[in-house]
């Protein structure tokens, strides 16, 4: 039998994930122009530009593997989402562990330099060098943090992680991971390609410009994955350090008190500029 | 007639066979044909074995006084079946590539050392097909590079050596060569303690020289790279798909018979044992060091020479936890390993031959011409890699799962960063071969012959069915446990620890494939970029002026990882024989240097000695 009840959840969930990926993308966006003393633009005005940018008459490709490099990225997006804990939403998170999920995002890197890459271009093999460079690098960090995050709780399902939190106190209590936080801080601005490690974006921009103009359904494609994959690390880094969450409200604020570390620590630094 | 003795006359009659007639064509029929109907027949076997779990195939004989014994149980099953999917790949190969039926012959030679060891359930018949088997891959090697040759002829001579000498070692202490009884002594040896600590060290150091030369472990891959870059690349997918796992069978036959004696002796650190530590860190150290030279290599023959070995090493890691579970994980990895790999070989085979070059420099923009193999080869990099839904990614997941259950952390770092250089050098191997800038002599390639099309979209099938239908494998693993290792049902896994449901993330991933699929079609009209527009940037290129990066790819990698390029086995091996060399000549010089005065005074001394020893 059906269950209806569940699937209009999935579908709900994967609204308001997509809806409030763009609100936190806009709010990172003018948090940062206002650090920079700068008017900015609306919050919601990506998700005005996703309209804009779907009604465009045409779209430019750069070949099959380009067009498969979103698919799949976007396809594996979906998947990682659906095993995510969202408030009091399993989903499908009991269908996999920990270490699933892990890899999942491993691959989302992995897909979208896959695609850049096929174009074959001088500078976006460089890019897409440089990004595999600070992948290996980010993994061995990323590996560090799972070791002793796993080694102090000894588990390895989402659920029980939060379980465990609410019994014994959240992770970012406990001083070892408080500095398992920042190291994971640092490997979540790499998987997000967050300043300091954008050099991937800085070579795409050289050869197709800024990412606005690269072609219409490309940049939603692009954009609406972007905006899944940078919901759901939040909602990870809620999950791993904030003791999950209980209500939407909560959620939020959560969701905000990551977003905002992960801005003030990228304000600092300059955009990295290729003359 | 015994099966088992069917099988090795099968094998003999057919290889001379082929030998004497070497007529092209008839080489190539009766070397498919006879590998697919032998498979056929192990398949045959499977139902025998696995409904009469007490009623194995046995062949017994007396040999000079000793008994010799031939078993076909489910474990090795499992080995001979992995031979098969790799001869078979093999087989296809040698049409391609192979030149008389000298080739032909050792190949089935070859099938008869291997089959030999795996059905072996003593020390001496176990010993006898170990060297014919290396003699046999002397007959391959020998002809093309004597230099790689001569690498692998002295390691494996000291390899048979060896195990000529633990073998004798343990017949002295404890009598017997039968693997049941010396498994039985071993077990009881832990409370008696007949052999001593000393002892077991030797008996480990021994055996890891004999099976880690097989297996081309770290301190012992030198010669790896060059026999099987060397070697005819129809042979190599035998070579290291087949030999090597005999390396590790042999590993896990050490491991089955003397395991809970080595893990007593050895004692325990933070937990685990201390021998399990041991043999984890040298697969590990394997799997990261050798990740770093495949990201490096030029030639795409080595690149996939020190792959094989990079994956050799997590086989090895895996085993080494020794348990049920970390069994299952390494079985499970040989199979997926042979699945990927023998596509991966094959794809690359298919290429070289096409393109006639073996340098990453001379490739490049082949998508449009060989789009069928490009296609094939993305599919293979996605199961190499792990992605999900592909036979790779549930062995790495078993992996990770494996190493987690016993607390290894940090082995999870370094493996998880072995992973991510498995993405790094892939992406090299895809960008160099397929995409940049075409050469202009490339507009003639062809591309692949329908035979090896059907070929490689059996290998496809086999690699996504076993991705996501896994049941099969694990029920068999389950049964040769003797108990639920890995619970679930065909497409989901529950251990202990973690679980995974394929079909929940086939699912997903349809989903999210619907929902691009609605954005990517429903938007508007795509306009297609010529690729040489892509490389222009907008100003004037020539197409002869090739704007694409081959040579140095990682050229950042290389410059961070110089100073450790000063260190290898290679140049400590090669050091150490010029120091005997050296050492040598002093002696030849200073003792045996044609001087017929010194030969007196050396005979003076002899004299003089034995008169005041009371001889004379």
């Amino acid at each position: 039998m059906i269950d209806w009840k569940f699937i209009f959840e999935m579908i709900g969930i994967f609204i308001y994930v997509i809806f409030m990926g763009f609100i936190f993308m806009g709010i990172e966006r003018k948090v940062m122009v206002r650090i920079q003393r700068r008017v900015g633009f609306l919050i919601y005005q990506f998700i005005i530009d996703i309209f804009k940018l779907f009604g465009k008459k045409e779209s430019v490709s750069y070949g099959f593997i380009y067009d498969f490099g979103f698919v799949f990225v976007f396809g594996v997006s979906i998947v990682v989402f659906f095993f995510i804990l969202i408030v009091n939403f399993q989903l499908f998170s009991i269908n996999v562990d920990f270490i699933v999920v892990v890899y999942f995002f491993e691959v989302l890197m992995f897909g979208i330099m896959f695609g850049v890459m096929s174009l074959g271009n001088l500078y976006l093999v460089v890019g897409v060098q440089c990004g595999f460079f600070i992948m290996v690098v980010m993994q061995f960090l990323y590996g560090l943090v799972l070791i002793v995050f796993i080694q102090y709780w000894g588990i390895f399902k989402l659920n029980d992680i939060v379980v465990f939190q609410q019994v014994y106190g959240w992770s970012i209590m406990v001083l070892v991971l408080f500095l398992v936080l920042i190291v994971f801080d640092i490997v979540f601005q790499v998987m997000l390609g967050f300043e300091l490690f954008d050099i991937i974006l800085v070579l795409v921009e050289i050869f197709m410009g800024l990412m606005v103009e690269y072609g219409g359904k490309y940049v939603v494609l692009f954009f609406i994955q972007y905006v899944v994959q940078f919901f759901v690390e939040i909602v990870f880094f809620v999950v791993l350090f904030f003791g999950g969450v209980s209500n939407f409200f909560e959620f939020f604020i959560k969701q905000i008190v990551v977003l905002f570390i992960l801005i003030f620590i990228v304000s600092i630094y300059l955009r990295f500029i290729i003359d | 007639m015994n099966e088992i003795l069917i099988i090795f006359f099968i094998f003999f009659f057919v290889g001379v066979f082929v030998w004497l007639i070497n007529v092209k064509g008839v080489c190539e029929f009766i070397g498919v044909i006879g590998v697919v109907i032998l498979l056929v027949f192990f398949v045959k076997f499977y139902l025998i074995i696995v409904n009469n779990l007490n009623n194995l195939i046995i062949y017994q004989m007396i040999v000079s006084g000793f008994k010799v014994i031939f078993i076909l149980g489910m474990l090795n099953w499992y080995f001979v079946v992995i031979v098969f999917l790799v001869g078979l790949v093999m087989v296809f190969g040698m049409v391609l590539i192979s030149k008389n039926g000298y080739d032909w012959f050792f190949v089935f030679m070859s099938y008869i050392g291997v089959f030999g060891v795996f059905f072996s359930w003593d020390f001496v018949s176990f010993f006898l097909f170990w060297e014919f088997m290396i003699f046999v891959s002397f007959m391959m090697v020998f002809k093309r590079n004597r230099y790689e040759f001569f690498k692998y002829f002295v390691l494996s001579v000291i390899g048979v050596y060896v195990m000529f000498l633990v073998i004798v070692f343990i017949y002295v202490k404890i009598g017997v060569f039968d693997f049941d009884l010396i498994r039985q002594v071993f077990y009881m040896d832990v409370m008696f303690g007949l052999i001593s600590k000393g002892e077991i060290v030797l008996i480990f150091v021994l055996f890891f020289m004999v099976f880690g030369v097989k297996v081309g472990v770290w301190l012992f891959y030198v010669w790896v790279l060059g026999v099987y870059s060397e070697i005819d690349q129809s042979y190599m997918i035998f070579f290291s798909g087949v030999f090597s796992k005999v390396g590790v069978y042999g590993f896990l036959f050490f491991y089955i018979l003397m395991g809970v004696k080595f893990y007593y002796v050895f004692g325990i650190f933070y937990g685990y044992f201390i021998f399990v530590y041991i043999i984890v860190w040298i697969g590990v150290i394997m799997v990261v060091v050798v990740s770093f030279l495949v990201v490096l290599q030029e030639d795409i023959r080595k690149f996939f020479v020190y792959l094989l070995v990079g994956q050799v090493g997590y086989i090895f890691f895996v085993f080494g936890f020794g348990m049920g579970f970390g069994f299952v994980g390494g079985f499970f990895y040989v199979f997926s390993y042979v699945v990927f790999k023998g596509f991966f070989w094959f794809v690359i085979v298919v290429i070289i031959f096409q393109i006639g070059k073996i340098q990453f420099k001379d490739f490049g923009g082949l998508v449009e011409k060989m789009f069928f193999i490009f296609v094939m080869g993305f599919i293979v990099v996605f199961s190499f890699v792990g992605i999900l839904l592909m036979v790779g990614f549930v062995s790495k997941w078993l992996i990770y799962e494996v190493v987690i259950s016993v607390y290894m952390f940090f082995v999870v770092g370094v493996i998880f960063f072995g992973s991510v250089l498995v993405f790094v050098y892939v992406v090299r191997f895809f960008y160099v071969v397929w995409f940049g800038q075409r050469f202009s002599d490339f507009e003639d390639v062809k591309e692949v012959l329908l035979l090896f099309f059907i070929v490689m979209v059996i290998l496809v099938i086999l690699n996504i069915v076993f991705g996501i239908v896994l049941g099969f494998v694990m029920n068999y693993f389950n049964k040769v446990f003797g108990g639920e290792v890995v619970g679930g049902n065909y497409y989901k896994f529950v251990i202990q620890i973690g679980i995974y449901n394929v079909l929940i993330v086939v699912f997903l991933f349809v989903v999210g494939l619907v929902i691009v699929g609605f954005i990517y079609f429903y938007g508007v009209k795509v306009r297609r970029i010529l690729v040489i527009n892509i490389y222009q940037l907008g100003n004037f290129v020539i197409e002869e002026f090739n704007f694409s990066i081959r040579r140095n790819f990682y050229f950042l990698f290389k410059e961070v990882l110089v100073f450790w390029f000063r260190y290898s086995f290679d140049k400590f091996y090669e050091r150490i024989v010029q120091f005997s060399e050296d050492f040598v000549d002093i002696l030849r010089e200073g003792f045996y240097n044609g001087n017929v005065q010194v030969y007196l005074w050396y005979l003076v001394i002899v004299f003089v000695i034995l008169v005041f020893w009371g001889v004379l």
